[in-house]
């Protein structure tokens, strides 16, 4: 039986409402089942994927019971991106089964969710800090959040994130606690010539090494950048289900290697070189590594503000082929900046698309799965077949209108 | 001659009686996306899966776990409020994503689809494809009559 708090017994009773009552008891029932001893309260949470859930009633009609119980958010809670935004001339066209209203839209704001629209929600709208607990869907935020932030969130399944953000609790296990994360794997990149655009395919390799384990990362001698941290987290995170990394003098949980490791001695490295990495590149190219392209998609996940500034200045007093659609994606916090600086205006002349969506969810259906897609994201050369190359190959490709 | 019964921990109550389907692990994210967007939800779509084409309905899964993705256990929510996915599951290894399709199921739905796992011996070695099983989730029970 879990041991539980006198507030965590009222809540089960119903003394804070019938939807607290509801998400505490498939709270309890879950840690019941998992073993799992006690709750913690949780300060934030992140919900997955809207629309690809949008017919899902299985999950829409618990959204509607909650709210028929006047449910609110407890703690800042966020939401992943939609697949593009309609109100932007700039978005592509939407695929058939993401037309018209989701009613889930609607829903979250009666919930008093902050309407980010972002798998990087730890850059905009829901900023965790160092040692807060979470509740957080989308394995790439909640790897960059535990690594790189050293906030505490384990992969919670769609649906746990719902319940934990009304309840404010989630299960004490897992990476909340400290002896959990402490590296088990130890990898050493020695290849010469890892650029910091390149860590889309680190991160594809550590996934496949790791498995499940948190690997301490050694031998990264860039000052290396928010956006190729997200990058590498999000490709590990899909090729493997890595929740933690360390990078010893860079992630705040890792002063040293020894530190890293929990004061054990490192075990014997798993070595990156440029070979290694060489090979994960054709892994990742599995539409092939030449030909003409259809589609170049980058931003899965959003790219930052600085991302999508290099994009503009290597498009200026160039043009997008007309065969190639080229796809930047990032949320309205970045949209919103590059007016105001006038790099969006730049993208639009050269003939790119910055929008406010989802790469991932657009790329999963027709009509776009089915075409040639290059992109410079790991996750989505993971998910489904594309020909992978760096941000500056993929604009390259976009101009010549092949690879 | 007595059924055989394997003994273990029961995750998520109830009892149910059906055919097993036994099989290895499910990525039940990518076997149902394409049917939610469709709004046609049946079988498991999962190319790569043995059981593609092919559905749960029914039947009582016994597999050793889930893989891929965290919207794996909505997917199988949906299966189960559809009336499409397994009336009972028999696992090796539970985790959040397998278990929240039936305990939101129930908690939210009302649908009892009973979980056991730890079971006594083995349950991949002794279950085979068609035979009868009877699964209780609060005993963590399962009782085989062979096809």
């Amino acid at each position: 039986m879990m041991r539980l708090t006198q507030k965590e017994e009222e809540m089960l009773a119903g003394r804070m409402g019938g939807a607290v009552k509801l998400a505490m008891e498939a709270l309890v029932q879950m840690g019941e089942g998992l073993g799992v001893e006690r709750l913690i309260a949780t300060e934030g949470s992140h919900l997955g994927n809207v629309d690809l859930l949008r017919n899902c009633t299985g999950y829409t009609g618990i959204v509607k019971k909650f709210l028929d119980w006047g449910a609110q958010v407890r703690i800042p809670t966020s939401v992943n991106p939609y697949p593009a935004d309609p109100r932007n001339p700039e978005s592509p066209p939407l695929p058939e089964v993401f037309r018209g209203p989701n009613p889930l839209e609607e829903d979250y704001r009666k919930l008093g969710v902050i309407p980010n629209w972002t798998c990087t929600p730890y850059l905009y709208g829901n900023t965790p800090r160092f040692g807060q607990h979470l509740s957080w869907e989308e394995s790439s935020a909640v790897l960059y959040v535990n690594s790189v932030i050293g906030a505490r969130a384990n992969r919670e399944p769609i649906l746990m994130d719902l319940i934990s953000a009304i309840a404010g609790r989630t299960l004490y296990t897992g990476l909340h606690l400290d002896e959990n994360r402490k590296g088990e794997i130890f990898c050493r990149v020695t290849a010469k010539h890892l650029q910091p655009d390149d860590f889309a395919v680190l991160g594809y390799y550590l996934g496949k090494v790791c498995g499940t384990q948190i690997p301490v990362i050694d031998g990264i001698q860039e000052k290396v950048s928010t956006a190729a941290l997200h990058k590498m987290g999000a490709a590990a995170a899909s090729t493997g289900a890595v929740a933690m990394f360390h990078i010893p003098g860079v992630t705040p949980e890792a002063p040293t290697i020894e530190q890293a490791f929990g004061g054990r001695k490192p075990p014997t490295p798993v070595e990156i070189d440029d070979r290694v990495l060489e090979k994960i590149k054709e892994e990742m190219s599995s539409q092939g590594a030449a030909g003409p392209v259809d589609i170049v998609g980058v931003g899965c996940p959003h790219y930052t503000y600085e991302e999508v500034f290099s994009v503009a200045k290597l498009l200026k007093g160039r043009k997008v082929h007309p065969g190639v659609q080229l796809w930047i994606c990032t949320h309205d916090g970045v949209i919103e900046l590059a007016r105001q600086s006038g790099i969006a205006q730049a993208i639009k002349e050269a003939g790119g698309r910055l929008f406010s969506g989802c790469l991932y969810c657009l790329h999963c259906v027709e009509p776009y799965s089915g075409m040639r897609l290059m992109s410079d994201s790991g996750k989505l050369c993971y998910y489904r077949p594309a020909i992978y190359g760096s941000p500056r190959e993929c604009l390259e490709a976009a101009i010549r209108g092949r690879v | 001659m007595g059924n055989l019964i394997l003994r273990g921990r029961g995750l998520n109550g109830g009892i149910a009686k059906g055919e097993a389907v036994v099989t290895k692990p499910i990525n039940f994210f990518g076997s149902y996306m394409q049917g939610i967007l469709r709004g046609k939800l049946s079988g498991i779509e999962d190319a790569r899966h043995e059981l593609y084409g092919k559905s749960l309905a029914g039947k009582v899964l016994v597999f050793p776990f889930s893989i891929g993705s965290l919207a794996g256990g909505v997917s199988l929510l949906e299966a189960i409020v559809r009336g499409v996915g397994p009336i009972a599951i028999v696992t090796i290894k539970t985790d959040g994503v397998l278990l929240a399709a039936p305990v939101f199921a129930r908690v939210f739905y009302g649908i009892e689809v009973p979980v056991v796992d730890g079971l006594e011996p083995d349950p991949l070695k002794v279950i085979r494809n068609g035979d009868f099983l009877a699964v209780d989730g609060s005993k963590g029970t399962v009782e085989v009559t062979p096809a």
